[in-house]
């Protein structure tokens, strides 16, 4: 029951918790995520802060479990989760709300720190609490993604408490921070194109955090991304960030430790902690990159280092083209740079390009990846890491956009090649490989529930399914895809035909079991099976989200049901099925539908008793015939039988007459 | 090979022996039985001839009817002998000798008597195979309905389906 006191404008979440959709919290702001002030009706100090994404962010959902499981008080504490009808926009959106006490960001986006905090300090109430969560995320497998000092918090009131982490749920993880946040392999990609992350990105962002809160002076200022990246690839992370500002002499081992550019030997938690114990570690040093005897140009510019060349490939494809092709840039390779191993790989990458000759946007991937290996992949101008490319395709969809893009992408095997550049463990490569593979087998088939739509779910994990049919609302599961059909029915105009590529797709991923029992009937040319087929599919999710009654759903089946009566042959029995199913429709009970119509054993019976009339149907015909052709001439059927009969008579008439005759001849009576 | 020509000759054998027996000839045991009642025709000469001349109806039914028609013949023969027993017995009982069996065959009342009887005889296959024959078209008439009955039947409990000629859109 809503309280009476409740402001109407006040939207409701769960029991008894109100968000004020009129007060903001900016600075909780997770990117597009936006968080508003919440608060418990029963509760009248309770703080709450609502952070409130669209499916449009892809919000990771799934992992509350996983984020609720983490103990350290530095997290910010999810109290709840789940969909709510935003008012505002009209529309489903997922809350996280949080709680706690309001408190400030630690530096604001493109400000500097105006703490002074000593070095202790910082020490105990950032990096201490920031390396325990980092821990703990690592134990747990959990990428927080979000980290950045704007999403840092700390009470200005009370400082002696540790920073709180803001919020890392409401969008995919590292789609919402700076390139500067990134180590230059990352960096480039699009916010949607960085992939899943690790942990080791978590630390990058939280040395570059770190740095930021520390700095004085900013040495990007007024700096592009993309001149902020070519900085980083010149000279190291650590160089380009640190510039000329002092730090205290102990945080430089610790930065160089977490900004290193190689993934590898880029500090781990573990080297962290033995940072924060005292131990003096020394950070592995950069792998310097092999500079050129002459510089080479491409598109106006001069390059002495092939891996800044391949940074900037993509922005001439045709010049690489002849560059390639007038065996310049195989020479300066070979003979300049002086790299045999880039040179193997540059043959080979020209090697592979052959088969698509004529792409010469793929012979710039190609050729970057042989150039520099650590780069995102860079084709037709849009940039992605190997894991990217499935929030890219979510995000595409959501907002309507054309999907061919992907499919060529994933046809091309780009995101295998730079999978096979990534240094990942073997084990983490072959788990993706067989996701592309699964993509790759989906775009040959054209059935419901494969194409790029299915590489989407595949993908992305954890997207809400993106099915047209579902704009406005939030579906990422059984239940929300029962409301929400039960509310389009509701409102009229809706079909049987429930199940549309997306949801198909979507359940294929999810819950696959359920996909493969009506997989049959859905790609069936006959109505009637797809209509039951469908109708197996909803009730199946009403019994799985145990959802007692869904009378709208029911009546928009039971409205297209009337060819599917027809499985079963007996009249009488499809008389008796239709007025179950409508007592069950009635009821808004999927599943008692489904069960009436699909009941094996009825169906079995029916059919043995239709092949049994069909046989005395037959019989009779053939009988009936018989007798049309005996019967044709009236004066000669049945006159054999009627002089047999007669014979009969006149003997037995006969017969009676002698033995009359033979009495009277015994008794010597005379007849004459 | 062998076995196969063997079957072919048998088959042909009893084909020739069905051609025979329709074209009227006689087997040994129908010889036999021939011939014995020729002796014993010859053996009771007065009596044979009163029941030839008395059963002339059944002889000329017997030809005169087209193959197949025997039983008419028969009922015919039935009455014509009910009729030629009475006159059998008054020979046997006035000393069974070729005067009385002429004097029977003589007297017109006696072949009136005996050829009523075998006219008696047609007139029972008349009616009676027009009264079968009438019941037996009927019942098949009736049968015909029947199997309609039962067929429309099947069609409204199992649709059109059910006669194999088209499926059920209904």
């Amino acid at each position: 029951m809503a309280d009476a006191n409740i402001d109407p404008s006040h939207i409701r979440f769960g029991r008894s918790v109100y968000i004020n959709p009129s007060r903001r919290l900016p600075q909780f702001d997770n990117g597009r995520s936006l968080a508003y002030y919440a608060y418990d009706s029963q509760n009248k100090n309770s703080r709450l802060i609502a952070i409130v994404s669209g499916v449009e962010n892809i919000p990771r959902w799934k992992l509350t479990k996983a984020y609720t499981s983490l103990a350290d008080t530095s997290f910010m504490r999810l109290v709840g989760s789940g969909i709510v009808n935003w008012s505002l926009e009209n529309k489903q959106k997922y809350v996280f709300m949080y709680s706690g006490n309001l408190a400030e960001c630690l530096v604001e986006k493109g400000s500097f720190s105006d703490n002074h905090w000593r070095h202790p300090d910082t020490v105990e109430y950032l990096i201490q609490p920031m390396a325990r969560m980092l821990k703990e995320m690592s134990d747990r497998n959990f990428v927080h993604g979000s980290i950045r000092p704007s999403n840092i918090y700390y009470s200005s009131v009370d400082r002696n408490n540790p920073v709180i982490l803001g919020d890392g749920l409401s969008v995919r993880p590292n789609s919402t921070q700076d390139a500067l946040f990134f180590s230059p392999d990352k960096a480039m990609a699009e916010p949607l194109g960085r992939g899943k992350g690790s942990i080791k990105d978590d630390l990058y962002a939280f040395g570059v955090s770190l740095v930021l809160f520390l700095r004085k002076t900013d040495p990007f200022a007024g700096m592009s991304d993309e001149d902020i990246v070519r900085r980083k690839m010149e000279i190291g992370s650590y160089a380009a960030l640190i510039g000329n500002e002092r730090f205290p002499a102990s945080f430089l081992d610790l930065f160089r430790g977490v900004l290193h550019d190689d993934y590898s030997s880029r500090w781990g938690v573990d080297e962290l902690f033995i940072w924060l114990d005292g131990t003096r570690l020394t950070p592995e040093a950069l792998i310097k990159k092999k500079k050129a005897n002459r510089p080479i140009s491409f598109a106006g510019n001069k390059y002495l280092y092939a891996e800044l060349l391949a940074f900037d490939l993509h922005k001439n494809v045709s010049e690489l083209a002849s560059m390639v092709e007038d065996g310049s840039l195989g020479r300066w390779i070979e003979r300049s740079v002086d790299s045999a191993p880039m040179f193997e790989r540059y043959e080979k990458a020209l090697e592979s390009s052959l088969a698509f000759a004529s792409n010469k946007d793929y012979l710039a991937v190609q050729v970057a990846m042989a150039l520099n290996k650590a780069l995102p992949i860079n084709y037709k101008g849009r940039c992605f890491t190997y894991d990217g490319l499935g929030d890219m395709m979510a995000k595409s969809a959501c907002d309507g956009g054309d999907l061919s893009y992907y499919r060529d992408v994933i046809n091309l095997n780009l995101p295998d090649l730079a999978l096979a550049n990534s240094g990942l463990p073997r084990n983490e490569i072959i788990a993706m490989l067989k996701q592309y593979d699964a993509c790759r087998t989906s775009l040959r088939m054209s059935t419901m529930g494969y194409g790029i739509e299915r590489c989407i779910y595949i993908l992305c994990d954890g997207v809400a399914c993106l099915s047209p049919k579902f704009k406005g609302y939030f579906v990422n599961g059984d239940v929300s895809v029962i409301m929400a059909f039960e509310e389009l029915c509701k409102r009229g105009g809706q079909v049987a035909f429930m199940l549309d590529q997306h949801l198909a797709a979507f359940f294929y991923v999810i819950s696959p079991n359920i996909m493969e029992s009506v997989s049959y009937d859905i790609n069936s040319p006959d109505k009637d099976n797809k209509i039951a087929g469908n109708l197996r599919f909803m009730a199946a999710l009403q019994k799985r989200s145990a959802i007692a009654s869904v009378p709208a759903i029911a009546k928009v089946f039971l409205e297209s049901l009337s060819g599917v009566y027809k499985a079963f042959n007996n009249k009488k029995m499809q008389q008796v099925i239709k007025e179950g199913v409508e007592k069950a429709a009635n009821a808004g009970d999927l599943i008692g539908m489904s069960s009436l119509l699909d009941d094996t054993t009825s169906l079995a019976r029916d059919k043995k008793a239709f092949q049994i009339a069909s046989a005395e149907y037959r019989i009779l015909e053939n009988e009936y015939n018989d007798y049309n052709v005996k019967l044709a001439n009236k004066n000669t059927y049945g006159v054999a039988n009627g002089h047999d009969f007669a014979a009969i008579v006149s003997w037995l008439a006969a017969t009676i007459i002698t033995v009359i005759v033979v009495l009277a001849f015994i008794s010597g009576n005379r007849i004459f | 090979m062998a076995k196969k020509k063997d079957k072919k000759d048998k088959k042909e054998d009893k084909v020739k022996d069905f051609k025979a027996k329709k074209k009227g000839s006689i087997g040994v045991k129908g010889r036999l039985f021939l011939v014995a009642f020729i002796l014993l025709g010859l053996a009771f000469l007065p009596t044979s001839m009163l029941l030839f001349f008395g059963m002339l109806p059944s002889l000329v039914a017997f030809f005169v009817n087209a193959r197949g028609r025997g039983a008419r013949a028969s009922t015919i023969s039935a009455m014509n002998l009910a009729g030629c027993v009475p006159f059998v017995f008054k020979l046997w009982g006035t000393g069974n000798d070729f005067e009385a069996s002429i004097d029977i065959l003589t007297n017109e009342q006696t072949i009136l008597i005996m050829y009523t009887a075998a006219a008696f005889g047609y007139m029972i296959d008349w009616v009676v195979t027009g009264l079968v024959s009438s019941y037996l078209y009927q019942r098949g008439i009736g049968r015909m309905k029947a199997i309609r009955k039962r067929q429309a039947v099947l069609i409204e409990l199992w649709g059109e389906g059910v006669s194999g000629k088209v499926k059920d859109d209904s």
